[in-house]
């Protein structure tokens, strides 16, 4: 019986071996494909324009995409470019993190408001949810 | 897309070589076939599967691999550790739970690490505690007195020691360079004052308490987190410099420095008594060859403190010479995700504990596996994750927690 | 900070190197210093793969154990010995600080292997893993006749070998003083230091001077080469002189007057046998005794037989001549040379090898080896062995050995009463030796007994040999 292991000695070396060159592959992979790994997830979120206020550049029911990341504000280097006056040259951002976005207000004057309720500092955010920015209404839709 | 069938095709190796581990105890039991080892490999599996499966859920954003070659290590080490004795391998398995619990709830508990730079303060005093609480209430098991007991649990309070001293470094060198302004040399000298005295007050207790790998181990980790939070090699070099004044005393001080550096010079001579580990501990290495003699068939209970300190001897003597180059490899890889880690980090503090923990983690390797296969004096610290001990597997999972955190911190979008 | 990133990459690399120099400095070690390492001292994996066999059980010829194994710790055994100090020569002794020897040397590997194959083995899945016993050896000794003669030695010090003439399988074989070889740790510096040498198995190591027994070998060689020697007639007159000064007499200066070749043999004439030794020649005896073995060495199975010594002389040492022929002067043999003189003469002179061992089985009896007896050889003709035989059996009835005789059973045999100088040259008594076999018409067992010091050779080996061949054919 004792002489099973003086097979099996080969397999598990083999198969040790096995992980390292198999992760070593993975990773030179990921090493020629560039630096961050930019992790493709399932779930993506969209903010639909309910109401689109003073802001003329917007159609109601257009929806802007999230991917990943998406910065709000007056200044033209947004994503998301707000022009009425009761919003911040930068207002706010959403960003993903792991499997949830946060919506983050970046101090802005007039803040930013949740389901009618003001935003401090970040909060996460779901399908429904309802943000408004200045005088614009999104609905977040999954 | 690609990625999760590669993760999960690794994965797969993972079970099987789990599988095949305990398929091969479970046959050589000596009292015919061992189901207990049947049980252990399958509650291994469920542990492979289940971590994988919260990292991969909740935080797809960290680094993947971390969990893997832990895991890869781990089962190493338990399969070995049940074929030397079982009772102790069930207690690994306990302890391997509590880190892989502490490890999850390092990631998921943790509020975001930056903000765990400003308590310097806490690490510091957290530091000395620990470090001292071995010579005050100590008791010495193996020639060195730094073990506590504490309701029948024995632990060693240098071990959570260094996780703290790692932090407090951490804390106190972010800043180091910060001011632009101040190029004087001497006002960035006086910052790294008070670390100094810190790490040299450490040292001073962990050599009292002869607990010398340990003390080799504390040098190393300051020594690289000045390296990298400075770029002075000059730094680096008076280190060593006042690191080998400081043998020298010490082994003219010393009996036990002079002991363990003697037996190293010629083991052979001292065979019988004093030099009887790292003399077993070669044979064993010797006997098993390139593939190993095969699970049960060699001697590795000839070797003493087998289970902890030379367990990579029996490793090497049934598993053969290869698996114990796979295990230095794993250890290099892993340190090398570790380190990957810091440089996509978000702020000093952070970037500063993941090279801490990192180094942490490799060192020991080094120090270790080179005193039991005679490289450098032997030394009684642990191989991390393989060697049998709850304190060393909690503190190393702890460590790889944090470095998984920080890995999932860096690549937010935060 | 790019800083940082460039000094992580600096100290991965040094790990690096750090991490490659330990995997090289682990294969530096294994190419080269594996080997020393295995060799050491200190590695006690051999002994561990050597222990792991239980050592075999000795038997004697009935299958009665006189041995027993038990496994002390992961690298030594227990050889225990369920006979004790009576079979302690025959069957030697294991012993891990002071070896083997014996039997239990000459047939280790036997008694350390193991019969089982590697293909059953391999997959035997099933089974708890079953102990490895050695193979067991079953020798040709009678427990019985053994204890026997180990008693009738008893408060003295000597030999006894019994053996059967037709297939020279030794029966017992026993050497006073012994000692016990369970107790080997305990006791070796008593029996290295005790001057009676207990070690010596004296029935194959012990060299004495045989005395009158040799007259057989004179006798042998006479009637080979000198014609018509039976018909001869001698005139012992007590002393046989080879000079003015020297000379040799009879025991107790006995005067036997004219007597034939039977007639001096029966009563064991020194002068007749002296002057027959005189007649041969030096050549002449040492051819003869040289053709029993003397100073060769003697094939043997399972033991080393010393050899015997039959001097050389020149043709003008007529006083040593003469002595030779009655077994003084030079000659010495071993207790179990005689014997096998013995067996040739009751074998109608064909001399059969020695063996003690008859069979070796596996750990479970099955028979794996049966060991054949074998012949070494006609050592003297059809006639000139029925001579002796019936030389031998007027010894017991009517000559010297009476005190062989046993009611029912013809025994034969020959006296020897051999001097020898003690220690200090002081006057000791002499060896008393006896050989003998019996039945006479249908020879089972011969026997060669000596007592040190034991007096006259028809007084107590004669005694011990009429008790050991009653117990053994009654």
């Amino acid at each position: 019986m004792a002489n099973i292991s003086w097979i099996m000695k080969y397999a598990i070396i083999a198969i040790i071996y096995l992980i390292i060159i198999f992760a070593l592959r993975i990773m030179y992979k990921d090493i020629k494909g560039g630096g961050k790994k930019k992790t493709v997830i399932k779930k993506t979120m969209g903010l639909e324009v309910i109401e689109r206020g003073e802001n003329f550049n917007l159609r109601v029911g257009a929806v802007i995409p999230i991917n990943n990341e998406i910065s709000i504000g007056r200044k033209a280097d947004n994503l998301l470019i707000l022009g009425d006056k009761y919003v911040s040259s930068e207002h706010a951002r959403i960003y993903r993190k792991n499997t949830d976005y946060i919506l983050q207000d970046l101090g802005s004057t007039n803040g930013t408001l949740i389901n009618k309720k003001r935003v401090k500092d970040r909060v996460g955010i779901k399908k429904g949810d309802e943000i408004k920015i200045g005088t614009s209404i999104f609905k977040v839709i999954g | 897309m690609e990625s999760i069938k590669e993760e999960r095709k690794l994965l797969r190796y993972t079970y099987f070589l789990c599988i095949v581990l305990f398929v091969n105890i479970f046959f050589i039991g000596k009292e015919g076939l061992d189901k207990g080892a049947l049980m252990m490999g399958a509650i291994i599996c469920i542990l492979f599967a289940y971590s994988h499966f919260i990292i991969r859920r909740f935080f797809p954003d960290g680094d993947k691999y971390i969990l893997l070659f832990s895991n890869v290590l781990a089962v190493i080490g338990m399969g070995m550790l049940y074929r030397l004795d079982s009772p102790v391998a069930l207690k690994q398995l306990i302890w391997y739970t509590v880190g892989i619990a502490v490890f999850i709830l390092v990631v998921v508990l943790f509020p975001s690490l930056s903000n765990f730079g400003k308590y310097k303060w806490v690490y510091l005093v957290c530091t000395l505690i620990l470090m001292s609480l071995g010579s005050f209430f100590g008791k010495e098991i193996n020639g060195s007195k730094n073990w506590i007991d504490i309701a029948g649990f024995s632990f060693q309070p240098t071990e959570f020691g260094k996780l703290s001293l790692v932090a407090y470094l951490a804390t106190s060198l972010q800043y180091y360079g910060k001011n632009i302004k101040e190029k004087s040399e001497f006002i960035k000298i006086k910052a790294l004052i008070e670390p100094g005295i810190v790490v040299m007050v450490s040292l001073g207790f962990m050599v009292y308490q002869k607990d010398l790998g340990s003390a080799l181990l504390f040098f190393a980790i300051s020594v690289t987190m000045l390296y990298i939070a400075t770029s002075k090699f000059r730094y680096v070099l008076i280190c060593l410099l006042l690191f080998m004044i400081g043998g020298f005393i010490s082994y003219k001080l010393f009996g036990h420095v002079r002991q363990r550096v003697l037996i190293w010079g010629d083991p052979w001579k001292y065979g019988y008594d004093e030099g009887l580990q790292l003399v077993q501990s070669l044979i064993s290495i010797a006997s098993g060859g390139l593939f190993g003699t095969g699970l049960g068939l060699g001697y590795p209970k000839m070797v003493p403190v087998v289970q902890t300190d030379f367990i990579f001897a029996a490793i090497c003597e049934e598993m053969g010479l290869l698996t114990g180059f796979a295990i230095l490899i794993l250890y290099f890889l892993l340190f090398y995700r570790c380190m990957r880690v810091p440089i996509y980090g978000k702020d000093n503090f952070s970037r500063l504990l993941a090279v801490g923990y990192s180094t942490m983690i490799a060192a020991q390797v080094l120090v270790i596996v080179g005193g039991v296969v005679g490289a450098i004096p032997l030394t009684g610290i642990t191989l991390p994750l393989v060697s049998y001990g709850g304190s060393s597997m909690i503190v190393t999972f702890f460590s790889l927690g944090i470095l998984q955190k920080i890995s999932e911190d860096g690549q937010s979008y935060e | 900070m790019n800083d940082i990133v460039i000094n992580i990459k600096k100290v991965m690399l040094v790990f690096l190197i750090l991490f490659i120099t330990l995997i090289s400095y682990l294969t530096y070690i294994y190419m080269f210093n594996s080997e020393k390492a295995v060799a050491s001292t200190f590695n006690q994996r051999l002994w561990a793969e050597r222990n792991k066999v239980l050592r075999g059980t000795i038997y004697d010829r009935d299958m009665k154990a006189l041995t027993k194994s038990k496994k002390t710790s992961q690298v030594s055994q227990k050889e225990q010995y369920l006979q004790g100090e009576i079979f302690a020569h025959a069957i030697g002794y294991m012993d891990p600080i002071y070896g083997l020897a014996g039997l239990e040397k000459k047939y280790d590997a036997e008694l350390m292997g193991s019969e089982d194959s590697l293909v059953t083995k391999f997959f035997d899945f099933n089974k708890k893993e079953e102990e490895k016993v050695g193979n067991g050896l079953r020798t040709t000794l009678n427990s019985k006749l053994q204890t026997a003669a180990y008693k009738a030695l008893e408060g003295k010090r000597g030999a006894v070998v019994a053996m059967n003439p037709k297939t020279g399988e030794i029966l017992a074989m026993v050497s006073k003083p012994s000692y016990d070889p369970n107790n080997l740790g305990a006791d070796w510096k008593g029996i290295v230091a005790n001057k009676n040498m207990p070690l010596i198995n004296r029935a194959v190591s012990g060299l004495y001077p045989p005395g009158s027994i040799f007259k057989t070998i004179t006798a042998i060689s006479a009637l080979e080469n000198i014609p018509n020697v039976t018909n001869r007639t001698f005139d012992d007159n007590g002393k046989l002189y080879f000079n003015e000064s020297t000379s040799l007499q009879n025991f107790d200066g006995e005067v036997m007057g004219n007597i034939g070749f039977r007639a001096a043999f029966l009563h064991s004439s020194n002068v007749v046998f002296g002057s027959l030794g005189i007649d041969l020649g030096n050549n002449g005896l040492k051819d003869t005794a040289e053709k029993f073995y003397f100073n060769k060495d003697t094939p043997a199975s399972g033991l080393t037989i010393e050899n015997s010594k039959f001097p050389s002389y020149k043709n003008y040492e007529k006083g040593n001549i003469a002595q030779s022929a009655i077994g003084q002067a030079g000659v010495l043999v071993t207790p179990m040379e005689m014997a096998l003189v013995t067996s040739t003469v009751a074998n109608n002179g064909i001399m059969m090898k020695p063996m003690l061992v008859k069979e070796i089985l596996s750990s479970k009896g099955k028979s794996l080896e049966k060991i054949q007896p074998i012949q070494l050889g006609e050592i003297m003709s059809k006639k000139t062995a029925s001579t002796m035989k019936d030389l031998m059996k007027g010894v017991v009835a009517e000559g010297t050995g009476k005190g062989a005789a046993v009611p029912g059973i013809t025994v034969s045999g020959k006296t020897g009463t051999a001097d020898h100088k003690g220690d200090a040259s002081k006057q000791v008594a002499a060896h008393s030796w006896f050989i003998g076999f019996a039945p006479y018409e249908n020879p089972q067992i011969a026997i060669a007994v000596i007592v040190e010091e034991g007096g006259v050779g028809g007084g107590v080996a004669a005694g011990i040999t009429r008790q050991l061949i009653s117990d053994y054919l009654k």
